[in-house]
Parts: C-alpha cells; structure tokens; sequence
C-alpha cells in the first residue's frame, strides 16, 4: 500500500520534473521562434504590411522542426495573408501574426502556440499543455531617434524647409535668386522685439516648420540682431570677439562660391571643441566626441554607372570635383542609383540630382526614390552636392544634441539673448554657385534610412 | 501484509517470514525508485542542456544578424553555453553561415546550418546551428544517448 502511494507520488514528481522541464524548454523554443520570426517580418514595415507577415511565416519555418508543414502563402483561411491578423495552422500549432499591430504601422505581433502532448503527466490525467509565447517588436530608425536624411536634392516635394526651384530657391517664403547660401535657425524673434525662448513653447515648432529659419544669401551679412559676429574667413579663430556664434560666408573672389559655417554652441569653448563645424569644402564636421560625422563617401547611398540602366560601376564625383564644374553640363556624366543599405550618418554630403536627365523611364519624378520597391530604378544625374548637417531641434528637457559638453551640460547650449534653447538646426547649401539646380525638394526620406528593429515585448 | 500482537501486549512483531517479504519487497522497488529518481534527473537536464543550445543559438543568430560578421558568430554561440553552465561544450557542434542572396557568403557552407526543405529561398539571413549527437540519458542501471540540437535562423537586418 506505502509502495503505490509513494509510486503516484513519484510518478507525480517525474510527471513535474520532466514534463514541466520539456515545457520550459518548449517555451524556450517557442519564445525563440516568435521573436526571430516577428524580428525578420517587421523590417517590412512600414511600408509593406502583407510582406511583413509572409516575411514572418517564412521564418517560423526554418526554426521549429515541427512548423516544417507551414506555408507563408496560405494563411488557415486558405488564402494569402492580409495586413492585420493572419492565424496559420500546422500541426500543434496555431500562429498568430498580426502586422500592423494595435494600429501602429511600424509593429508587429507573433503569437505562437502549441498544444503539447505529455509524458508521466498522463498518469495524472494531464494529457496535453497549451503553450503560448507571443512577440511584439517594431522598426524606427536605427540613426540617431529618427534623424532624417535625404538621400539627395529632389524633385517632387514642396513642404520642406528649404524648397527649390528654377527660379532660386526659397526657404519659408524667403527667395534668393542665386539659391544657395546657408540657412541657420533664426534665434531671434523675426520681429525683432527679441524671442523669449525660454517661455515661448512654439519655437521647436517653428523650427520644424520653418518659421524659425534664416536664408543668408552669398555675401550677405548677418543683422546684428541676430546677435551673431560673421567674419569671412574659414573658420573661427582663436581670440575672436565675443559671443561668437558663429556663421561665416565667403564670396566674392572665391571661385568656388563655397559658403562656410559654424554654429557653435555658445561662446564658451574655444574653436577646436566646436560642435558644428563646416570647414571649407566641407571635409570635415567633428565633435569633441571624436566622430567624424563626415566619413562616409556618396558610395554609401548610391551606386554609380556610367550611364543609364549600365552596370558599369564608377567612382561617385565628390564635393570636391563639384568645385571645378561650371555649369551643369560640365557635370560628369555619372548616373546614381539608390542602395538599399546605407549607413548614414546624420552629418552629410549628399548630392544634388537633375531628376529628369533625359529618360523619362528614369524619371525620379515618376520612379519614388523613397520607394524601396524602386531601388534601382531611379536614375539621376548629379550636379551638385549639399552638405547636411541636420539635427533634430531639441528644446529644454528633450535630448540634447551632440555637444562638446557632458550630456545635458549647459555649454552644449545655444545661447542667444541670455536665453538659452537646447536647439540646434542646420542646413549649409553648398554646391557650385554655378550649377544649376533643378531639383526643387528638401526633403526626409526616413524610408531610406537604415532600419533598426527591436523587440517590444517577448 | 499483516501486523501481529502478542496475546498479552502491544509490542508488534514480525514473523521471519514477514520480513523477508520485506526485504524482497525493498530489493526489487528501491533500484526503480532510484532508477527513477535518477531518471527524473538525467531527463529533465537534458531538456535543461537542450534550452541551453537553444537560448546560444538564438542569441548568435541575433547577433549576427546585427554584427552580420560569421567570424564573432560561434565566440557568441560558445560564450552562451559556457555561461549557462553547460561546461561541457566541447561535446557541441557549432555551426554558422550567413546567407546572402541565396547563397552562402561566409561560414560553413552545408551540414548543420543548412537545411534546403526548410529554410527561406532568397532572404539574406544568419543560420545557426548547436549539436550536441550523442547525450547521456543516465538511468543508473543503463544509459542510452539522444541527440539534442538547436537551430536559429535570423534574417540579417539592414
């Protein structure tokens, strides 16, 4: 009688130990299926949700032995999948796929579950377990919180801050003829009875929407208001006068008709720990960090062919080559095509593009470089550079950026008027004077940025 | 199995017989107890090592599919299972190849990391795969092995 009461018992304990261990170790499994498979499918999005979920099932495949039978194109309805929820059936399995996920078109949901068959746990009555492990996981930006980044000087949108035309270009409604010249976040107030920016909550705003912006055209010279000394030299000098935040332009004489600038943070470190440094031809930007923002080349966005629809791979022209151009059509004849991975920094050159150089099949006005469909179809000549440096404006309590001081330091501040905003924009224009622009778009392209995914919960 | 009393007290006893039952009894139950016992044992870390292969491998995958460089991808795998108190990873079989537009471009080009039924036909991809072929099952009285193996497919990010 003690025997078979310490047998249940024991088959009691076998049935704990080695069921619930096979159950852990399925979880295990599980867990890792969800997530591969959610982390594979959600680079789709957001663009593609349909692709998201297939690209998902196509990946439960090859990490569980058991969803061998699972087909990505046939969903337990028996047709294709849909953007939203998708539940595929093999086996013991039930798979969830949600894509877009909770409405948020750059998540996705896997939920795997199996109903597993046990072993000693019969014994008890238990004769299978449902498990159940679910992965949520999203795309963003894999530079810098959702930096953006052009890959080129295109037509096709308006909205932008700086906009292009054939007839200049124009920045908030501002025009200058001779479209270029460099553009710094105004930091006083535009009516000139001086900006309180500590109390006035739409500055950030006005950043972004362009209010906030100053076109200075070549040779112009900075309004005192502006509380900004300009000097036309190079770059900042060691005993400049104070405050020095600085813009500097060149003109005149230079043929090269390269604008240079420096917005600095304020005026309290000296020039070798600027923050934000155009030095001419625009070879370098650094910080005190030791980053060499400017180290990529126009390789790392663009393949370059010696002409449309070739493969024929040539050296991109540099900023550099643009100086000796004079017009456009002393412009190499060198077609670029967007890659897919680009590994970008925030800090870049990026090239000036004619849209239409004779192809309309190659029209970037009809083939969306942003469209990663399109990779490859978009073909466009370059005739000119502009060099970005594009960061987020930042205000108060939000992430400061890139400074030569600690994190959140008050020298990484923009000083202006005692007042001081955590903000910092640029955009320096800085192709040949003489090139024609045809191009008409500043503009994001998040889409061409590399992605980054994470999971959200698993 | 009865208990005796004596006619004029309470002291029990057994007769010879009685407990040589016992004894028989004890022999012929306490080797399946133990046998048992160390059956729950093996058993369960088995699937304990198997999780272990496991959790290595999704994790190199992860990180190869971000590093996207073959060389770090079985270091990853290995440092896993040493740190998850497997110490015996010389038993394991690492395998890793990353897959790029179907093709291997670096790593180890079949075997273990490759499986032409299952995996994806055309996505760039990290495969990883742990084996450990022949695991002791120790059930006292015997032994037998099992093959306990891993595998982690990650597509590379971009």
């Amino acid at each position: 009688m003690l025997t078979a009461a310490a047998l249940l018992f024991l088959l009691g304990a076998a049935a704990l130990a080695v069921d619930g261990s096979m159950f852990f170790q399925q979880a295990r499994s599980e867990q890792r299926v969800a997530d591969l498979a959610c982390l594979a499918g959600v680079q789709e999005l957001p663009e593609d949700s349909v692709g998201a979920v297939t690209m998902a099932a196509s990946f439960l495949r090859p990490n569980h032995p058991d969803l061998a039978g699972l087909n990505p194109a046939t969903t337990s309805t028996g047709f294709g999948p849909v953007a939203g929820a998708n539940t595929y059936t093999t086996g013991a399995f039930t798979i969830q796929i949600d894509a877009p996920f909770n409405g948020n078109s750059t998540k996705m949901r896997v939920s795997v579950t199996q109903s597993r068959g046990t072993h000693f746990g019969q014994a008890i009555g238990a004769t299978s377990v449902p498990i159940n492990q679910v992965a949520i996981c999203e795309v963003g930006s894999a530079i810098g919180g959702g930096a953006d980044m052009p890959f080129g000087v295109l037509s096709g949108f308006t909205g932008g801050i700086i906009n292009y035309d054939n007839n200049g270009c124009t920045l908030n409604g501002q025009t200058n003829s001779q479209c270029s010249g460099l553009a710094i976040p105004r930091h006083n107030d535009p009516s000139g009875s001086g900006f309180n920016v500590n109390t006035a909550d739409n500055y950030r705003a006005n950043i972004i929407s362009g209010i906030n912006w100053q076109l200075f055209p070549p040779g112009a010279a900075f309004p005192s208001s502006q509380d900004i000394l300009c000097r036309s030299q190079q770059s900042p000098q060691p005993g400049d006068p104070e405050p020095c935040n600085r813009v500097a332009t060149v003109s005149g004489s230079d043929p090269s008709k390269v604008y240079e600038g420096l917005i600095s943070g304020n005026n309290k470190y000296p020039p070798e720990s600027q923050i934000g440094y155009l030095e001419k031809h625009h070879l370098v930007y650094r910080s005190t960090h030791g980053d060499l923002f400017d180290s990529h080349t126009l390789e790392d966005m663009v393949t370059c062919v010696a002409s449309h629809n070739s493969t024929q791979v040539v050296p991109c022209p540099t900023p550099e080559d643009s100086l000796t151009w004079t017009g456009p059509t002393s412009a190499p004849i060198v077609y670029v095509s967007r890659v897919e991975d680009c590994d970008c920094p925030r800090f870049a050159r990026v090239p000036v593009v004619d849209p239409n150089p004779g192809f309309p099949e190659a029209n970037c006005t009809v083939h969306d470089p942003n469209d990663i469909t399109q990779i490859n179809k978009c073909f466009a000549r370059i005739v000119g550079f502009e060099s970005i440096w594009l960061l987020r404006p930042f205000f108060n309590d939000e992430e400061p950026p890139d400074g030569p001081g600690p994190v959140g330091a008050a020298e990484n501040d923009f000083h202006s008027s005692g007042q001081q905003v955590k903000t910092l924009a640029a955009v320096s224009i800085v192709f040949n004077d003489d090139v024609v622009v045809e191009g008409r778009c500043f503009s994001s392209f998040k889409q061409g940025f590399p992605k980054a995914v994470r999971l959200t919960v698993s | 199995m009865g208990r005796r009393v004596t006619p004029g007290g309470s002291k029990p006893f057994r007769s010879r017989s009685d407990r040589g039952a016992v004894l028989l009894e004890a022999a012929i139950i306490t080797p399946l107890f133990v046998m048992l016992l160390f059956g729950i044992w093996t058993t369960a870390r088995a699937w304990n090592v198997h999780n272990i292969l496991d959790h290595a491998a999704r994790e190199a995958a992860r990180y190869g599919a971000v590093d996207q460089n073959n060389a770090n991808i079985k270091n990853i795998a290995r440092g896993e299972v040493l740190s998850a108190s497997y110490p015996f990873d010389g038993n394991v079989t690492y395998c890793s190849a990353i897959v790029e537009s179907g093709a291997v471009t670096s790593g180890d080009p079949g075997g273990l990391c490759i499986n032409a039924t299952l995996d994806p036909t055309t996505d760039d991809r990290v495969q990883v795969s742990l084996l450990i072929p022949s695991y002791q099952l120790n059930f006292v009285f015997f032994t037998t092995t099992v093959q306990l193996q891993a595998r982690a497919v990650a597509r590379l990010e971009p």
